[in-house]
């Protein structure tokens, strides 16, 4: 065997991996959501299938996939069954970027543990996310249904601005660690993660990325209450449950994100890197769910103030003030 | 030009947050309201011209279908109306056993009115809670009227039966744990400052325009309008208790939940009172024209089962005349008009539902705002479509 | 040099022969994609092929060794422009676009002037070429901005003034329509 081949052989291990590694958490994370919102709520939540509710993903999937595929009347169809997959996809393709651990060593090479460590990661990942907006937006245009439409509207408001507010606050992060690289920014807090130089950063961010995946305060686009579903509520099945998954996916990407750029990454003392990884990424989770079980949901038009008038200034003030910080010290 | 236009959305008879099977037809410039039209009657069953085929006995069941979430508040202001008519005198006790539970019937309603509140605006877990809690109170019902939601527990005259044994501890445990939920709730949405940012300042109705669209019940009170009929109109012994009427300053929906949480505190107050008063005694009038006879001499004796069947097939003549009675229900003034002409069944009844005339103001209380008003605003007018549409 | 780091990828022979099919593809890809763009009736599918052209754009502009140029071109076009194109174009009510004819010869002499301009340049730039272009050296983020911000620091700041006008002067007249009296 070359050492060609073997590379290619060992990276597309990886992907496949990665690829499976992520579709599980999604899975579990719908569960381990409804079982923490259920415990938060005094309630039980699915616990059924398989010990403690445990195959209740395999359950689900299995329901999606068999339930009637509804196109409505006067819907765009190409649109309409393109854009599940047009949410889904750039959410997998975010994790490329991210390091989930320190290089290994296998068959005498040096193996990193990313699936493509790019030089401009960082802005690799700005521009998925901005490409993330088309999945709702056509979604919910395509469906010839006015709850969709305006879900789809507020959904597009909503992501370009919030992701100001994210690009911004991730600014300082780079000017500390001199990189775009992800793994370079990881490693530049072998010591000292981010968090402690960047409280503000890291709070704008979280914000933010609550807002792009749109959970509860941000959960415009799908408001439940005013939308019936927002922008996928004409979508049924598998189809539905490619946007419902690549929502989960996000939020374990978006969290993998928030831990490689404000708390260390994969560094952390006793336990293996990747296990140090997962954690942090599940907290992120929790904390989504958390957040899911306490608040309200804000109005369309305190949403763009929120992000306009306070988050962008502020991330806006925290460079500057990071600027200046790093020229005296 | 193209920007100009309006959209017509459709919301309902099924949407999530119209509470029912309520139908608003808005028009929209954006995500801004332009107007809203409600169509009704969706549910709409005839009670008013079913009753005029029922004696006063037969018709009680069927108030409990009004506001399906205040069965024994509906059957109250009936018999009250019923008894004023005949000039009946109800017994001490059976009135004290109404008051509570009216009044718990007030916390059960308000209970589902903060669940779906919260839950329209999207705090989940305190739709939950509340839901929690009014198991509690649904728990009591069932054990003193043997149903849930359409109890029929009250007679004309009284009650169907005396309270079961316990039921004082029930009441009791009622009165010591709800205070602390409600903290709870509060802890979840009074704090909050996206609950503050939603509710405050949104749907406001100034006290006129709420007495001129005729605004009654909590929604009145909470535009500053301090009328509320257990006091300035008493019944069933409501003149005995003491308690607050909140009264709210800046006609938003915020005052109006203050006023509501206030108002289950309050009348966990008089629930204390009530159950303290509580004394032994008969607990049906004295009038065997209209009362149905004790079941033990339906089931033992001749004379008492051909009482039973005379009222229960035939009635009783009421004395020709018209009477109004208003109660307050929890969500408002529920008024009850019966035309006797001295038959045995009414000529003519009118429900007056407290929800049908909320509804009305709903157009003035959202045009200029968004759609998530409106939902804010559905919820704090806390309509019950089985009383609009009757 | 692609990969522009790292050297665990194969032989250099190997990798140019698989740069030169990426490329075809994506050259093709961009071609096709801008071709229906324009044809398109409908303009959200439009908007679509056109956002499929940047990224296969994008992506060639990786291969050339221009990472920074090619995560650009996906967030500012693909990213913002075309979100807000669709943004209007949702707000809009169109009609039936599809129903509307082809344009007629009278539309088209506009564009086939600029396709005779584009065509007579890329002819001239073929013409005046001499040998093959250098492979592009892969520009680093930080020569980039050195570049951008020293060199042609000024312009950058022009330019973005200039921005900031169109954009405080875009607020002004959106706020004076909207305050007047509406039609």
């Amino acid at each position: 065997m070359s050492n060609a081949t073997l590379d290619i052989i060992l990276l597309l291990a990886k992907i496949a991996l990665v690829f499976f590694v992520i579709l599980t958490m999604a899975a579990y994370l719908v569960l381990a959501e409804r079982r923490i919102l259920a415990w938060i709520q005094d309630r039980k939540g699915p616990n059924r299938v398989g010990p403690q509710g445990l195959l209740q993903p395999l359950a689900d999937v299995i329901k999606m996939l068999t339930k009637e595929d509804v196109r409505p009347a006067g819907a765009d169809k190409w649109l309409f069954y393109l854009a599940p997959a047009m949410a889904a996809i750039p959410a997998i393709l975010t994790f490329a970027v991210i390091p989930f651990g320190a290089p290994v060593i296998l068959f005498g090479r040096e193996l990193p543990l990313v699936i493509s460590d790019l030089n401009v990661g960082l802005l690799f990942f700005m521009a998925l996310s901005s490409i993330a907006v088309y999945g709702v937006a056509i979604g919910g245009w395509a469906s010839n249904s006015k709850y969709a439409l305006l879900g789809s509207i507020r959904g597009l408001a909503q992501l370009i601005s919030y992701e100001l507010s994210m690009g911004l606050s991730l600014v300082p992060a780079v000017m500390l660690s001199r990189s775009f690289r992800l793994s370079d920014i990881v490693n530049a807090q072998a010591h000292v993660p981010f968090i402690v130089y960047q409280p503000l950063a890291f709070i704008i961010f979280l914000i933010s990325i609550a807002a792009e995946c749109k959970r509860i305060p941000f959960d415009l686009p799908e408001a439940e209450g005013e939308l019936v579903a927002g922008f996928h509520t004409e979508y049924s099945g598998m189809r539905f449950g490619l946007f419902f998954v690549g929502e989960y996916i996000n939020v374990i990407v978006l969290g993998g994100l928030a831990a490689s750029f404000f708390l260390g990454g994969w560094h952390g003392p006793w336990l293996p890197a990747p296990v140090w990884f997962i954690v942090k990424v599940l907290a992120f989770a929790v904390f989504f769910i958390w957040m899911r079980g306490t608040l309200p949901r804000l109005r369309y038009d305190q949403l763009m103030h929120f992000g306009w008038k306070v988050l962008t200034p502020l991330a806006l003030i925290n460079i500057l003030v990071t600027g200046w910080w790093l020229m005296l010290r | 030009m193209a920007n100009t236009e309006t959209m017509t959305l459709n919301m309902g008879p099924q949407h999530p947050s119209t509470h029912g099977v309520l139908r608003l037809v808005v028009e929209l410039d954006g995500e801004v309201i332009q107007s809203i039209t409600p169509h009704i009657g969706y549910l709409h069953r005839g009670v008013e011209k079913l009753s005029e085929h029922r004696t006063y006995h037969q018709t009680l069941p069927l108030t409990d279908r009004l506001d399906y979430l205040a069965p024994m508040h509906n059957n109250l202001g009936y018999v009250l109306a019923v008894e004023k008519l005949l000039d009946l005198e109800v017994p001490e006790r059976a009135q004290t056993i109404r008051v509570i539970m009216a009044e718990l019937t007030r916390i059960m309603s308000h209970l589902v009115w903060l669940a779906c509140h919260a839950l329209d605006i999207g705090a989940m877990t305190v739709f939950i809670y509340c839901f929690r809690e009014r198991e509690e109170i649904m728990n009591i019902y069932e054990k003193i009227s043997g149903a849930r939601m359409t109890t029929n527990y009250f007679r004309i005259g009284g009650l169907s039966k005396d309270v079961y044994e316990g039921f004082e501890a029930d009441v009791r445990k009622i009165i010591d744990t709800f205070p602390g939920f409600f903290d709870q709730y509060e802890g979840l949405l009074t704090k909050n400052t996206i609950w503050l940012n939603r509710t405050i300042g949104n749907g406001v109705i100034s006290a006129e325009d709420a007495i001129d669209y005729g605004i009654t019940g909590p929604a009145l009170r909470g535009s500053g309008v301090d009328w509320d009929l257990r006091r300035d109109n008493p019944y069933s012994g409501y003149e005995k208790y003491s308690f607050k009427v909140p009264v709210g300053e800046k006609c938003d929906t915020f005052d109006r939940y203050k006023v509501r949480l206030i108002e289950m505190r309050e009348a966990v107050k008089i629930l204390r009172q009530a159950l303290d008063s509580l004394k032994p005694g008969p607990i049906l009038a004295d009038d065997p024209q209209v009362c149905y006879p004790p079941k033990e001499a339906v089931y033992n004796t001749i004379e008492g089962l051909i009482h039973h069947f005379k009222i229960a097939s035939e009635g009783f003549p009421a004395p020709e005349g018209e009477i109004y009675l208003g109660v307050e229900n929890p969500k408002g003034e529920l008024g009850y008009y019966i035309v006797s002409d001295g038959g045995t069944k009414p000529y003519r009844m009118k429900i007056r539902s407290p929800s049908f005339v909320n509804l009305q103001s709903m157009e003035k209380m959202c045009k200029g705002a968004m759609i998530a008003d409106l939902i804010a605003v559905i919820g704090t007018l806390d309509i019950v479509l089985g009383e609009i549409d009757r | 040099m692609w990969p522009p780091k790292g050297n665990h990828m194969g032989l250099p022979l190997q990798r140019k022969i698989m740069e030169q099919i990426i490329f075809y593809i994506l050259a093709a890809a961009t071609v096709i994609a801008t071709v229906f763009s324009i044809t398109e009736r409908h303009a959200v599918h439009a908007i679509v092929y056109l956002v499929t052209s940047f990224f296969a754009l994008a992506v060639i502009f990786y291969l050339l060794g221009a990472p920074l140029v090619a995560v650009f071109e996906v967030i500012i076009y693909a990213g913002a422009i075309m979100v807000l194109f669709m943004f209007v174009i949702m707000m809009l009510d169109l009609g039936h676009p599809e129903k509307v004819g082809t344009p007629g010869i009278r539309d088209w002499w506009p564009a086939l002037v600029l396709a005779g301009v584009v065509f007579a340049a890329i002819v001239t730039i073929v013409a005046a070429a001499t040998g093959s272009p250098a492979a592009g050296q892969a520009i680093g983020v930080r020569e980039f901005a050195l570049v951008l911000f020293q060199r042609y620091g000024v312009a950058i700041e022009i330019i973005s003034m200039q921005l900031l006008f169109a954009l405080v002067g875009a607020l002004y007249l959106g706020r004076r329509q909207g305050k007047g009296e509406k039609p």
